[in-house]
Parts: C-alpha cells; sequence; structure tokens
C-alpha cells in the first residue's frame, strides 16, 4: 500500500468520530443532490410519458392555427397521399359534458339519511379516434376492456371513474322519481353513461374500455370513435393529424415540402420540435440544478477545508516529524488529499442511496403526481459523486498545501507565532472586493441575459467565497464589540476571551464561515417565498367567478346572463403568441399570451389600475382605440422588462400570422393569465406564457381568425353563496363546452397553497444545509478545542479551575455563533436583492426585500444550540481530565 | 528568532574520520541543538562548510537534503517524536515506508531491529502503551532501519529516568560499536558524555575543547567539563 494511504487512513482512524462528522456532512449534501435529481427525473419522466402519448411514433403533426380551428378529412387524405407519409391518422378534441346514474345515499344535516338516484356530471377531454390505426401510432394504456370500436361505445379514464364514485357536493344532481336500487354504484365495464348535449337529448354509450389516467392529468379524458364524437358535436372535424414517415425521410424537408399547402390556417411541424421543448424545459432545469449542486459541495468543501486545517495544526509536530525523517512536501501533501479524498468517497457511498431512497419514499406517498413511479437520475448521481469527492480534494487543497509547508525546524518546538496583521487585512480585502464584484455584476448590466449568466457563473461563487473570508475579520469585530461582554457574562479573568480569539483568529472565524451557508439558504429562501405570496399574488385582482373551456360560445354568455345572480359576464379569448423578450435564452421560451375581449364590458367589470397613461382622458382614448383594433394595452411586468412605452409597437406572431399592434397603454396585470395557466387551457404544457398582452376580440376576429371564447369572467350577486353560484353554473353549461369552472378566492387560495408548498420543500433544502453545516462545524469545534489540550494543560497546572475552562470554551463558541448568524443573515440578504434584480430584468416582477423574522430567528437558534452543542461536551472532557494528563498531549 | 538575528554558532570546527560514539555538550545557548539541526540537513549554514560521508551537506537542494535524511542519516530527539496513531513496528518501518520499499523487507528488517532493541512483543503496541525508555528504543530503531552511517542523537534521555537512561546509553554505544555507525550525542549531562570516547564542547557558538574521556568516570568528565568552560 502506498505510504500516503497508509499514513491517511491511520490519521483518519485515529480521529473517528470527528472523520465521521465530515462524512456525515458530505453524506447529507450528496443525498440532497441525489434525492433532488431523482425527484426531477420522476417528474420529467411524468411529463415526457404524458407527452409520449401525446406525440406517439408520429414525426409530423399538423395542427389548426388559433383557437377554434378545425382540420378536415380533405386535410388527413391529403397528408395520405403525401410520397412520404407511411401512416397518417387524425383525431378530433372536444370537451364534452358527461353523466351517469347510479344509486347514492345522501346526507344532509339534520336530516335522516336517504337513499336516492342521482346523476353524477363531469366534463372531459373526449378524443375521437380511429380504432384501426391509432393503437399503430400511439399507445393508449388501457387498464381495462378495450377501445371504442363503433359510434355507441366509449373508453373513460380512472380519474373519471374514482370521480363518479366518489362524486363531490355540486356535481351532481338527485334524480326524484326514479328507482334508487336502480344500477351499478360506479362506472365500469358494460355500464351506460350520458353524454349531455345543449338542447338536445343526451346520448347513451357504453363504457367498453377504462384508460390510465395520464401523469399529471387533472382533467378526465375519454376516447370514442371519430364517428362517435362527430355525432356529439355535431362536425366533422379533426384536431390534429399526425405522420409517421417511411423509412429515411427527413421530417424537416417533408415539413418545408408540404407546409405551403396548409396555408395559414394549420401548423406544420416535426414532433421533434414538439419534444424539443420538453428537452430545454428540463435542459433550463438541469441548469439549475447544477447551479444548485455547484453551491452545496461549495459549502460542503468550507466545511472539510476548515476541519482537515485544524488537524494539520493540531499535528504540526508529527507532520514535522515526518519531514525530519524524509517525508517529502508532495507526500504531505498527498496525504491531506487522500483524507479529503476518501472523505468525499465514504460520503458519496453513504448520501447517494440515501438520497435515492428519499425519491422513491417520495414517489411512494405522492402516487397520483407521479404515476410512473421514482426514477433513479444517472445524471443525478454522477453529480452527487463528483460533487462529494471533489469537495473533498477541494476542502483538502488548503490543508494540503499547508502540511507541505511544514518546516521541520518550526514544527519541532515550542514557538508560538503570532497571526500576522497583515493576512487579516488580506482577507477583509478580497472577500469586499468579491461582494462588490458580485454586487457590480448584478446591478450593472441592463442586459437580463448578461446579467443571469455572469451572475449563476462568476458572482454567486464569488459571493459565497468572499463572505466565507469575510469570517476572520468579522469574528475580530464581534470579538471587538461583543467580546467584553461575553466575557464578563461568563465570568472569565478580563481580557482573556479577546487574547484567546486574537491568538488564532483564523480558526474560528472559518468556524464560523463555514456555518452560514445553510442560514443564508434559508433567508433567501423565505424571503423570496413571502414576498412572491405578498408582493406579486396580493396584487392580483381576480374575478368574482369564470368558467374556462376549449370552445365556449355565444350561446354559454347567453346562459350565463339568464341567470339570476349573474350581475355581468366578459368573454375572453386567450390566443398563444411568440415573443422572445423574456426567460434565460438557450435555455427556455416563453411565449405570451393576447387576450382578446370587448373592452366596454372588460372594463366595466374589472378594476384596473393604469400606469400609463396616467390622465383620464388619456385613458379613456386608450380604451377607444383598443375598441377600434390595431391597439394592445401590456402588463406593468411587460413594461418592466421590455423597456416599452406607450406609442411603441409590438410585434405578434402565431403561426405564420404577424401584425404589428400600438402600445396604447401600461396596466397592472389583471391576472388572468394567472388563471389560464392554473387551469391550462390549450394543453400547453411545454410552453411558458408567463405575460399578456390585451387587445380586442374585433382584433382576435379579423387579425388571427378566431372567434372561439376560451374563459368567461362572471359578476356575481355579492348576496349569493359563491359554492352554490359556481355549481348552478356547472350545471347549466356542462353542455356548452364547460372545463371548470371557480372563483376568484379559490384560485388565489389554491396558488398560495400551491406556493407554500413549493416553500416547505425548498426549506427542506434549506434544513439539509443547515444540518450539513451543524455536522460539520461540530467536528471543527471539536478538532480545534482537543487540539489546544496542551494550551489547557498548562492554564490547569498554573490555577485555572475546571469550570473557567468549561466557560472560556463556551464564551468561544458563542463568539463563533453571532459570527456565524451575522455573515448567514447578510449573505441571504444580499443573495435576495440579486434575485430581486434578476427577477426584474428578467421577468419584470418587482418583489420587496422584507425577510421573515420567524424562520430566521429560528435559523440563529439552530447555529446557536449546533455551536455551543458541539462545544459543551469537549469543554467538559478536557476539563475532566488532569493537567498532566493534558500537558502529556504535547509529546510523542 | 522572535524577530531577533541570533548567531547560534560562530566557529566550529569538527572532524570525525571514524565510527564511534561520541558527544557534544554544552551549556543552555551553547549552540549544540543548533549545530546538530545543521548536521542533520534539517537546517543550512549561512557560511562554512559541512560534510558528511563525503557529501557535501551545505550545498544540498532540499530535495536532497530530505532524501539524505531519509536514508542516509538517523535522528532520535529528546521527545521520541513517534507517531501516536502508528504502531511501534509501523514507526520503525515509516522511514521504508516513504522510501517506498518493499513491505515484506520492511517487515523484515523491523521485526529484527525490535527483536535487537529488547522489544521483541511490543511491536503491535502504540506509543501511549509503552514505557518512555521503549518509546525511546522504538526511535532508535526507526533511525537504524536503514543502517546509516551516522546517526544524531538530540539529548536522547532528556525525558527519561537515570536507570533507563543508562541502559540506553549503554545501547547507544554497543550500535556504535556492533554497526560500525557514527552516533553523535548531543548532551549537558557528564553522565551520559561519559559513555561516549570523546567530547567536543561548545560555549557561546565555539568549539572550545575536546575531551578524551578514556579513564574517565562521570565526575571525572564533569570536573574536566568545567574546567574547559572556566578556562576560557
Amino acid at each position: 500500500m502506498r505510504p500516503e494511504l497508509r499514513l491517511a487512513i491511520s490519521t483518519a482512524l485515529a480521529r473517528r468520530s470527528r472523520t465521521l462528522l465530515l462524512i456525515i456532512a458530505v453524506a447529507l449534501s450528496a443525498a440532497m443532490i441525489a434525492g433532488v435529481a431523482c425527484a426531477m427525473a420522476s417528474v420529467t419522466r411524468g411529463v415526457s410519458a404524458r407527452l409520449d402519448e401525446a406525440v406517439g411514433r408520429a414525426e409530423v403533426r399538423i395542427t389548426p392555427v388559433g383557437s377554434g380551428k378545425y382540420l378536415t378529412t380533405e386535410d388527413l387524405e391529403a397528408a395520405r397521399a403525401w410520397p412520404e407519409s407511411a401512416l397518417a391518422v387524425g383525431r378530433s378534441t372536444a370537451s364534452i359534458g358527461i353523466a351517469f346514474r347510479r344509486p347514492f345515499v345522501l346526507e344532509s344535516p339534520n336530516k335522516p339519511r336517504e337513499r336516492v338516484r342521482i346523476e353524477c356530471l363531469g366534463t372531459a377531454t373526449a378524443f375521437g379516434i380511429d380504432p384501426g390505426l391509432e393503437p399503430r401510432i400511439r399507445g393508449i394504456n388501457l387498464v381495462a376492456g378495450r377501445l371504442p370500436e363503433a359510434p355507441d361505445e366509449i373508453a373513460v379514464d380512472e380519474g373519471l371513474v374514482r370521480g363518479f364514485t366518489n362524486p363531490q357536493r355540486g356535481a351532481y344532481r338527485v334524480l326524484r322519481g326514479e328507482d334508487p336500487a336502480d344500477g351499478p354504484e360506479q362506472p365500469g365495464l358494460g355500464t351506460e353513461v350520458f353524454i349531455v348535449r345543449l338542447l338536445r337529448s343526451p346520448i347513451p354509450l357504453q363504457i367498453v374500455g377504462v384508460t390510465a389516467q395520464p401523469p399529471f392529468g387533472t382533467r378526465w379524458q375519454c376516447h370514442l370513435t371519430l364517428e362517435g364524437l362527430a355525432r356529439i358535436t355535431g362536425q366533422n372535424r379533426l384536431s390534429e393529424i399526425d405522420v409517421v414517415l417511411r423509412d429515411g425521410t427527413s421530417p424537416t424537408e417533408v415539413v418545408d415540402r408540404h407546409r405551403e399547402r396548409f396555408g395559414s390556417r394549420a401548423l406544420v411541424q416535426t414532433t421533434a420540435r414538439i419534444t424539443s421543448d420538453l428537452d430545454t424545459n428540463v435542459r433550463g432545469a438541469e441548469l439549475g440544478f447544477v447551479l444548485a449542486t455547484v453551491m452545496a459541495f461549495l459549502s460542503a468543501s468550507f466545511i472539510i477545508a476548515t476541519g482537515l486545517s485544524t488537524g494539520v495544526t493540531e499535528r504540526e509536530r508529527e507532520l514535522a516529524l515526518l519531514r525530519c525523517i524524509g517525508a517529502t512536501r508532495g507526500q504531505l501533501a498527498a496525504v491531506q488529499l487522500t483524507i479529503g479524498a476518501m472523505i468525499g468517497g465514504a460520503g458519496a457511498a453513504v448520501g447517494i442511496p440515501l438520497g435515492i431512497a428519499l425519491a422513491f419514499a417520495l414517489a411512494a406517498n405522492f402516487t397520483k403526481e407521479l404515476p410512473t413511479g421514482a426514477v433513479v437520475s444517472l445524471f443525478g448521481v454522477w453529480m452527487a459523486l463528483a460533487g462529494s469527492i471533489g469537495a473533498g480534494l477541494l476542502g483538502a487543497a488548503y490543508p494540503a498545501w499547508r502540511a507541505s509547508r511544514a518546516s521541520p525546524l518550526e514544527g519541532l518546538s515550542v514557538r508560538s507565532v503570532p497571526p500576522g496583521r497583515g493576512m487579516i487585512l488580506r482577507l477583509l480585502t478580497i472577500g469586499l472586493c468579491l461582494l462588490a464584484l458580485q454586487v457590480a455584476i448584478t446591478f450593472g448590466p441592463r442586459d437580463g441575459q448578461v446579467a443571469f449568466w455572469s451572475y449563476a457563473t462568476v458572482g454567486l461563487p464569488g459571493m459565497f467565497i468572499g463572505y466565507f473570508l469575510l469570517g476572520v475579520p468579522v469574528l475580530l469585530l464581534v470579538e471587538w464589540s461583543a467580546g467584553p461582554a461575553v466575557n464578563t457574562l461568563l465570568g472569565l479573568p478580563r481580557n482573556m476571551l479577546s487574547r484567546t480569539i486574537r491568538a488564532t483568529p483564523f480558526r474560528y472565524g472559518f468556524t464560523a464561515s463555514a456555518m452560514m451557508s445553510g442560514l443564508a439558504i434559508m433567508v433567501a429562501i423565505w424571503t423570496q417565498g413571502r414576498s412572491i405570496v405578498q408582493d406579486w399574488l396580493a396584487k392580483f385582482e381576480f374575478p368574482d367567478a369564470f368558467v374556462m373551456g376549449l370552445n365556449l360560445t355565444e350561446s354559454a354568455l347567453d346562459k350565463l346572463n339568464a341567470m339570476p345572480f349573474v350581475t355581468g359576464t366578459c368573454a375572453v379569448t386567450l390566443q398563444p403568441i411568440e415573443q422572445d423578450a423574456f426567460g434565460v435564452r438557450a435555455i427556455q421560451r416563453y411565449k405570451s399570451m393576447f387576450m382578446a375581449f370587448e373592452p366596454d364590458s372588460f372594463f366595466r367589470m374589472n378594476r384596473i389600475t393604469w400606469i400609463e397613461p396616467t390622465t383620464p382622458e388619456g385613458q379613456a382614448e386608450a380604451q377607444r382605440r383598443l375598441g377600434e383594433g390595431g391597439a394592445i394595452l401590456v402588463a406593468k411586468e411587460f413594461q418592466i422588462a421590455n423597456g416599452v412605452r406607450v406609442g411603441d409597437s409590438f410585434r405578434a406572431r402565431s403561426g405564420s400570422i404577424e401584425h404589428d399592434f400600438e402600445i396604447v397603454g401600461v396596466v397592472t396585470s389583471p391576472g388572468l393569465e394567472i388563471v389560464s395557466k392554473f387551469f391550462q387551457v390549450g394543453e400547453s404544457f411545454t410552453d411558458q406564457a408567463i405575460h399578456a398582452v390585451f387587445g380586442s376580440r374585433k382584433d382576435l376576429k379579423e387579425v388571427f381568425r378566431s372567434e372561439a371564447i376560451n374563459l368567461i369572467q362572471i359578476g356575481l350577486d355579492p348576496g349569493h353563496d359563491d359554492g352554490e353560484a359556481l355549481a348552478m353554473i356547472r350545471t347549466g353549461l356542462l353542455d356548452a363546452g364547460l372545463l371548470d369552472a371557480g372563483s376568484g378566492r379559490q384560485v388565489k387560495e389554491q396558488i398560495r397553497e400551491l406556493i407554500g408548498g413549493g416553500l416547505v420543500i425548498a426549506s427542506s433544502v434549506a434544513v439539509f444545509a443547515m444540518l450539513v453545516a451543524g455536522f460539520g462545524v461540530a467536528n471543527i469545534i471539536i478538532a480545534g478545542v482537543q487540539s489546544r489540550r496542551f494550551e489547557f494543560g498548562v492554564l490547569r497546572s498554573i490555577g485555572a479551575t475546571r469550570g473557567l475552562l468549561i466557560r472560556l470554551i463556551l464564551a468561544e463558541a458563542v463568539l463563533i455563533a453571532l459570527t456565524a448568524v451575522l455573515l448567514g443573515t447578510a449573505l441571504g440578504v444580499q443573495g435576495i436583492a440579486s434575485g430581486q434584480r434578476l427577477d426584474r430584468l428578467l421577468f419584470g416582477l418587482e418583489l420587496s426585500v422584507r425577510p421573515p423574522l420567524v424562520p430566521i430567528a429560528v435559523g440563529w437558534l439552530f447555529i446557536f444550540a449546533v455551536t455551543l452543542g458541539a462545544a459543551l461536551p469537549t469543554a467538559l472532557s478536557s476539563a475532566k481530565r488532569s493537567p498532566r494528563e493534558l500537558l502529556s498531549t504535547m509529546r510523542g | 528568532m522572535g524577530g531577533r538575528e541570533v548567531e547560534a554558532l560562530r566557529g566550529v570546527d569538527l572532524t570525525i574520520e571514524r565510527p564511534g560514539f561520541f558527544a557534544v555538550m554544552g551549556q543552555s545557548g551553547s549552540g549544540k541543538t543548533t549545530l546538530l539541526h545543521l548536521l542533520a540537513a534539517l537546517d543550512r549554514p549561512d557560511a562554512g562548510e559541512i560534510h558528511i560521508a563525503g557529501r557535501a551537506i551545505h550545498a544540498l537542494t532540499e530535495a536532497e537534503a530530505t532524501g539524505f535524511r531519509r536514508r542516509d542519516i538517523g535522528i532520535v530527539f529528546q521527545q521520541f517524536n513517534l507517531i501516536p496513531t502508528l504502531s511501534a513496528r509501523e514507526n520503525v518501518e515509516l522511514p521504508g515506508m516513504l522510501a517506498g520499499e518493499d513491505q515484506a523487507h520492511l517487515a523484515e528488517r523491523s521485526g529484527m531491529l525490535l527483536d535487537r532493541l529488547g522489544l521483541k512483543g511490543r511491536d503491535h503496541h502504540r506509543p501511549d502503551a509503552l514505557s518512555g525508555g521503549e518509546q525511546q528504543r522504538v526511535a532508535i530503531a526507526r533511525a537504524l532501519l536503514f543502517s546509516p552511517p551516522v546517526i544524531f542523537a538530540d539529548e536522547p534521555t532528556g525525558s527519561l529516568d537515570s536507570g533507563t537512561s543508562e541502559r540506553l546509553w549503554s545501547l547507544l554505544k554497543e550500535v556504535a560499536g556492533e554497526c560500525g555507525t557514527l552516533v553523535l550525542m548531543v548532551t549537558h549531562e557528564p553522565a551520559a558524555a561519559v559513555h561516549c570516547e570523546r567530547i567536543f564542547v561548545l560555549r557561546d557558538g565555539r568549539m572550545t575543547a575536546i575531551i578524551e574521556t578514556e579513564g574517565l568516570d562521570a565526575a571525572g568528565v564533569a570536573a574536566r567539563y568545567q574546567h574547559c568552560t572556566r578556562a576560557t
């Protein structure tokens, strides 16, 4: 065995508990990274599975452009006639109202239980398929039965079965006068369901198959034959045509060759482009993951560096002896690096399986959200492994350098060298310069892309390192300001604490630095989350109620207006458009939404806050221009991120249609795009629609040639119960293409829950980071106390009591903890300020800095607990030993 | 030292032409430890030359000095300076390990040395399980691993009781005689120096006398030493 390895093993084993603490610190980091990677991979697989289900084997897809548009059987025949086409299959999609009649036990307060017959009501997305060809192009996950083959057959999904088996209040109506015992209590193979239609008798269909609920599916799905769906909708139309090409054919060339035939009414694209959007999103997430990994392992390497450096100091004599008997500088350095690699490797060996197990446990608990189960991410495993060993080696680099510089003569002598002021000043200077660099990088550039990339690659790591280096000067500042008080509080002789700290400020300072990252992460996460809820979400004024649908019509408006509790309606159409303004380019493509409404009813129903124009006359003129056409309003976030002004031109693209609009006003976002994104209208789960422009339905019809209605805002009588109103709306519009109905309050609550849930998950990351720091710092503190046993022996031999020794060690721990909380809080706040700057540049979001006091206080308490908790047992153990025992640690 | 320049040695002319057991004596601050450090290539002289076994020690590069300390000399310290986390055998083998020697050969050699120095059965014990005398014998065994022509011992019995010290001085004399090794011991004790055949006296950084110990006992050495130091 090589001498370096033997020495490394014996050194590591000689200090088992401290080595174990360092390994645990690395293991927790590795577990966090591996767990997050597996969770992300599981989510991606779910989304990918859903996408695969949608895309299947198809290489080219033809879809109509614009809401409410369709393809025809002639288009399908044309695609089949392509020389390159091996198989072309059409599909239609529609929103249908579906009902199921069943026995039910009705329970009402103050009434006896009653057995009745009910009709369960729901909406579903119906796919009309060619049962002979569909399986050849796309797998449909059947869990029972078969696909429909006749117009009166249907296959439903498991979600619908569950929903009708346990119907919610408001989702059924009681059928008085019918036999309550008649029929099964849940839908299944052979049972009958009804398609509910406007002003027409319902159509009975027999369930012949049950499909698996798609991943992340919240809306029910069902499959019918093309004829069956055409019978329901009364229209023989197709929503998409998928084409499988002959072998050796280039999809891109085929698209280029045949695009023109469809003109501007249909989009012909390769399915690779569709899936590439997911890949782009995945790459974006992976980039964020890589950054997070670097930060996590940078923190771990700080801990290892400080821990091993303390060990080098402790073993200075031993290292000097090794030099005396012929060890080279390189060999001493190699021992430290080997120890670092061993700690990293052991940490990875423990942490990676732990992280994977955590991800699987998560998947087992969230089967609905992750029906495809957990996935082991090899990328994540490699990142965790490389990061762990990298942290070990990086952390061991400085101790290796120090060990290599061990001088035989200086190491064997008992002379102590006081720390140089020059080094402390250098640390202060370099640390402040790095912080200044980070500020310059983040707040200097006006271009969001430049700011983001320079922050991610230079600013963020520089900021971490800068605060780490500032640990020593900040500790001295804390000692100068708080030291005398702590000294007095713990009954120490005058200046004793100060002299001790100033003798070895580097050890104490870097120990405090090692502790700071977990607190900083917690401060940043909680402040950001709170700002999003209070500064962003709180500002939205959602409508009293709304209904969403793929293709609502004017008749739906009429039905709503006829309801007694409805005070007004406003139809809104959501037209996705492309632009390049937002997001981090090369990672994700962001879309905007052209929200078209009738200006008069919209402004009557919504309280819009105008940013520009500022005068009532200007605002009235803007409204008038909107009604005329060719003009749009933009959201405030859009203006901030894009730097546009009233009077500027905005080009909107949708498919092959391009049109320039004049910006006539800037308003605070009325929240409609949040609502639409929340309910995923349009099923564009790979695009990010985060910003909206607001225009007229006149422009929608004339420019984008669409008349569909996707969203209807509803004003409700304040005296009427929300829940009851919504139940009646749902019932009344089941046959009108309704997808969902909701209240504004409900949406806000659900978004708040989503953000809250996300905050909990992110906080668990912060807790993990603090645990990592905790284990690491405990090791450093223990090592520091043990390395000073000879010094303690001298103190005891000249009259210091055991109690004095313990109080001295605790006083040092208090100063370390104080320094750590200052550094961690400052780092967190600077991180937040930078994040806000980027939010503004990239997304136009303006969030304020309001660190939440309770989580920060909890973080502070945790740091004090860990620091004092590590110091006390070691202090007690050292104090228990006799002066002779302590002095003998100098020998050998 | 502590920011001051101190001239520890300012005139030492020392020649030893054959193996044997020799001592350097002097009071505290006389420069004897500095002399030993220079001879052991732990430090470099500001002026002058040092030649050991035909090698110009004063001109060695750092890498050459490291190799010199590993194979060409042995050092025994006052504080034993064993690695506390290694066993007695491993401490003895340490220079060989650093040199990349074959493990089987090292094991054989270390076993023989420990046996020879009366430490049979103690080879797997760590230093904290050995007495002071045993630890120092392990240190001597380590110094003898490569059978170097020269061994330097810096106050090797400074931490031991008189009985153990006596046994150790006799041991060093045996080593010098049987192994043909030049053992140069730094000491301030006449009881130690009497075991040596010649004593080099240092005072204030200069070599002031050479005492031949043949026919002298410890008291005689002490008297001769005091006479030398008084006379100058």
